[in-house]
């Protein structure tokens, strides 16, 4: 079964149309990497499917329900999750009241917290911290252990790499791979393509608002540099 | 030793009323990012409410309270947040400003209409006949010391909430990051509602605290609560326990000031003032925000004026006056004739609040200075006093602009308000005073002065018709000025800083420089206005130049549309010329109109760039059709002639003069289909949309892509090599 799938997307901000019709489904239990240059609608896609940004056509189904113009929280509470661009977490609070906040979706604190702690000791020793304060890596994983903790069925994640060291999206992107052996289905956004190939089963390249390529990621990678490049 | 304590009781409950007020004001502010001007009217309304059940339908206070604090106030904020303030997100601070503001002027015309101003309305303190409880060398009475208690109580509770409670935690995280608070589940507008209400019965609980003090008065007890908004700017409209520091500061200043100022007659008014001058001093001591890069994108857009279109505009504004001001009585030419100075006070806020972005909250104060500068060096009527005006009201303008380069958004409204509190509750007030010996300064006389007419050319403007035609042609220039300066260098400066000061400071543009210019123009503008406006009055005292004023004019010249002259025309019209005709024409609605210049702020959230912009575009195709333009002009002379002629009375000719833009309108919308077609017959469409625009206006046609080649002097030889 499709646990996610767009159909004939279209959508836009104020005047300027940025998505012109995406198809594209994340098969249950699989990574999905969309890749594409900056401005290719990639994070449109992503706020399209969290129900963050309302399609102006076509659409969005989770597990084959249609689920247009449902709310976002809604859409948390039945097991999805978006990690947004950037830190996607509250960095005037504490660590574990960052972990808290995800309690609306009807897990146990403590179960949360067991969780995330499980797969990410080093949070742990910062219970008590301004999550703001924590090195960036450390808050990519809170953000990440606040999606986990309450076992999604879909993930979506948005550039986890931005602006972290090249080993410590390394680093994050083992995480990703042993998540998506648990069985987590998982659609990423990502401009550093060769760490993301490694990682995924299918790959979509987007350009200019269009799914330009699908497929396994061995026969997209040349179709990547071109288009990245234009050329 | 025993005063000094005394007074520290009593700042201490001045402190924990601010402290419980200023945290409700937080709280809305950060969870939802709106600065609620109308926090402290919603604590008077709460107030008169509590007043109503306890003493007048003699209520028990612990149900009176209950009913106030617990029902009433909260389902008020969760209706302000459901109806007013959600439909905000996404506008400019100034349209947010605008509508809070706008909600304050409207509480208090609700407040003045319900309870009747000038009735005695004693509102007693809590056990206020028991005995005060003995402190060894002082005592401090039962409503003192619950006061203090319930600050206490609150802070705890807030504490508690905000760090142990889901939902609080939530309210926190909606500060951080809104959309991800959604992400995690949380519903937002839950959030928001709850801040609301929570708010609000926080400014309730202040507002039936502070009341016994300085008595029921719907005007004054919205604006004391000033004090509050320090303390909140002590926090920096954020941290709470940094706003209850700041309570404890400014309440305590204000005890020893209670207690220690001298009493003389230069005094009185500072100690009215003085949570003004706290809040100035504390926002300019307060660090504030470097330069902030980021561009703010907003629904706003304010077209670009037109030489011939500023032309017609005036031309058309002083035949009217001409018009009218030969055909009204004395006695309405007094009433309507206002429109035109106060016009210019508006039309001072188009290049500072509308071009350049800096909201001021205290235009109707330069205007007083223009008033006091005609009054006493006009004496015989000098016009040389109108130059006068300008440049004193500029260089006060520009002192002012000093202090306040350093704010910007809400804490330079926050500080322009405290100005005019300052000048209008006190300056404007003082007695007769020498400067050293040296010279002596005479404001207002400390009540009113007389102001002579204009003699020039060997007559005396002494008559309504002819000062009306003078401050019409007045505001006519000034128009043409503000469409001159758009135009010009300054005006694309302005422009600039608005959207991004970093950027600005980047390509070398002195902001120093270009604010203080803007400040001492907008200042100098509002100057010739009060001048005027001084010379219409013959007698002008400080309560002519209040804050309430200037927060009117302010309100609704945004409401017209900020960007433009004819905003400004459409804010004196509104307040000078409509709510008095509607007065007139039914007298019943006396006491309703107190709320019309609230109400149209509120509604001002739906379209950012005013009604002018509107009324504007339902008047192009009247200016595009000459051959109905004409056939108007006509029909108004001849009204005009009929009138003069005496067949036709007023009444009928002033309708008649708004029944003819109208007609003609219409009939040039009828024309106009016909004026399209013709003008897309001969390609003229294509052209009138900017190139970035094709494609996404209209659709891409070959033609734009060889323009856009061309204009970006492309050659073919080049196109080929890329393709």
């Amino acid at each position: 079964m499709n646990l996610l799938e767009l159909r004939e997307i279209r959508a836009g901000y104020d005047r300027i149309d940025v998505l012109f019709g995406i198809d594209l489904v994340v098969p249950e239990g699989s990574v999905v990497a969309l890749l594409g240059p900056n401005g290719a609608g990639k994070s449109t896609t992503l706020r399209v499917a969290a129900g963050l940004h309302p399609p102006t056509a076509g659409d969005v189904l989770v597990a084959g329900r249609r689920v247009n113009g449902v709310p976002p929280e809604e859409l948390a509470r039945r097991g999805l999750c978006l990690i947004p661009e950037g830190r996607g977490i509250f960095p005037n609070l504490t660590v574990r009241e960052n972990l808290r906040m995800m309690s609306y979706t009807g897990v146990k604190l403590a179960d949360i917290e067991e969780r995330a702690f499980d797969r990410f000791p080093r949070l742990g020793e910062r219970i008590v911290q301004t999550a703001g304060t924590l090195s960036g890596g450390e808050q990519q994983m809170l953000a990440m252990a606040r999606g986990l903790a309450t076992d999604p069925a879909l993930l979506l994640l948005d550039e986890l790499s931005m602006g972290l060291a090249p080993i410590i999206v390394e680093e994050l992107y083992e995480i990703v791979a042993q998540v998506a052996r648990e069985g987590v289905s998982i659609l990423v956004v990502e401009q550093f393509a060769s760490t993301v190939l490694g990682v995924a089963d299918y790959a979509a390249i987007l350009v200019h608002g269009r799914v330009a390529r699908v497929g396994r990621p061995a026969e997209l990678a040349d179709d990547l540099s071109e288009a990245y490049l234009g050329a | 030793m025993d005063k000094f304590l005394t007074f520290t009781i009593v700042g201490l409950t001045l402190a924990a009323i601010y402290a419980i007020i200023a945290s409700g004001l937080v709280l809305t502010y950060t969870t939802t990012g709106i600065f609620n001007f109308a926090h402290g009217a919603a604590g008077m309304l709460a107030a008169f409410t509590y007043w109503q059940l306890r003493y007048d339908w003699g209520w028990s206070a612990p149900i009176a309270l209950f009913v106030v604090l617990l029902v009433l106030a909260p389902l008020f904020g969760v209706l302000l947040e459901t109806v007013i303030m959600r439909g905000l997100q996404g506008t400019t601070e100034t349209v947010k400003l605008v509508v809070s503001i706008s909600l304050l002027l409207f509480m208090i015309g609700l407040a003045q209409l319900i309870w009747r101003p000038g009735v005695s309305r004693p509102m007693p303190s809590f056990f206020e006949g028991r005995t005060p409880i003995d402190l060894g060398p002082t005592t401090i009475t039962w409503h003192q010391a619950i006061t203090i208690a319930v600050a206490i109580a609150v802070a705890i509770g807030l504490r508690i909430f905000l760090t142990r409670a889901r939902i609080g935690i939530a309210m926190r995280a909606a500060v951080d990051d809104r959309s991800l608070t959604m992400l995690n589940g949380a519903r937002p507008n839950r959030v928001s509602m709850l801040a609301w209400a929570l708010g609000t019965s926080l400014a309730a609980l202040g507002g039936i605290l502070i009341a016994p003090g300085p008595g029921l008065e719907a005007a004054s007890l919205s604006l004391l609560i000033v004090s509050a908004y320090a303390a909140a700017v002590f926090g920096r409209l954020r941290s709470l326990p940094m706003t209850f520091v700041g309570a404890i500061v400014v309440g305590l200043a204000e005890g020893y000031l209670a207690g220690y100022l001298p009493q003389n007659q230069y005094l009185t008014g500072f100690r009215i003032a003085s949570p003004a001058i706290i809040l100035f001093i504390v926002l300019l001591v307060l660090p504030n925000p470097r330069l902030r890069g980021r561009m703010t994108r907003s629904r706003e857009f304010f077209p670009m004026p037109t030489i011939t279109g500023g032309l017609g505009f005036a031309l058309t504004l002083v035949v009217a006056a001409v018009m009218l001001a030969t055909t009204l009585s004395d006695a309405d030419l007094i009433t309507y004739g206002r429109v035109f100075p106060i016009g210019i006070v508006a039309l001072s806020l188009v290049p500072l609040a509308g071009f350049a972005g800096q909201i001021s909250l205290c235009q109707l104060s330069f205007a007083g200075i223009g008033a006091i500068v005609m009054a006493h060096l006009g004496a015989g009527g000098d016009p040389l006093a109108l130059v006068w005006a300008v440049l004193i009201a500029a260089a006060v303008g520009a002192v002012v602009a000093l202090p306040a380069l350093r704010l910007s958004g809400i804490y330079l409204a926050l500080g322009t308000a405290a100005f005019a509190v300052i000048l209008d509750r006190w300056v404007f007030n003082l007695p007769r005073f020498e400067v050293f010996g040296l010279f002596e300064v005479n404001l207002f006389a400390g009540g009113s002065v007389a102001v002579d007419p204009i003699r020039a050319f060997g007559t005396e403007f002494d008559d309504p018709a002819s000062q009306m035609i003078i401050a019409a042609v007045a505001f006519a220039l000034v128009a043409l000025l503000v469409v001159w300066i758009r135009r010009g260098r300054l005006g694309r400066r302005l422009l600039a800083m608005k959207d991004s000061e970093a950027a600005c400071a980047t390509l070398g543009l002195n902001l120093l420089r270009t604010k203080l210019t803007v400040f001492a123009l907008s200042a100098g503008i509002a100057g010739l206005g009060g001048a005027l406006y001084a010379t219409q009055l013959t007698s002008v005292q400080p309560g002519n130049f209040e804050l309430v004023q200037s927060l009117q004019v302010f309100a609704l010249t945004v409401v017209g549309g900020i960007g433009a002259v004819g905003g400004a025309l459409f804010a004196a019209v509104s307040l000078y010329a409509f709510l008095p005709l509607l007065t007139t024409l039914w007298p019943a609605t006396v006491r309703w109109v107190g709320l019309l210049p609230g109400a149209t702020g509120i509604g001002l959230g739906r379209n950012p760039n005013g009604a002018v912009h509107e009324i504007r575009q339902g008047f192009l195709p009247l200016l595009a059709a000459r051959a109905v333009l004409t056939v108007m002009c006509v029909a108004v002379t001849g009204a005009y002639v009929l009138r003069l002629l005496d067949f036709i009375d007023n009444w009928t000719f002033v309708v008649l003069l708004i029944a003819c833009p109208v007609i003609a309108t219409i009939a040039a919308g009828l024309a106009k289909p016909r004026a399209v077609e013709v003008a897309a017959g001969h390609g003229a469409e294509l052209h009138d949309v900017p190139v970035e625009w094709r494609g996404i206006d209209r659709p891409w046609t070959e033609a734009d892509a060889e323009e856009l080649d061309r204009r970006l002097g492309l050659s073919e030889v080049e196109l080929r090599g890329v393709g």
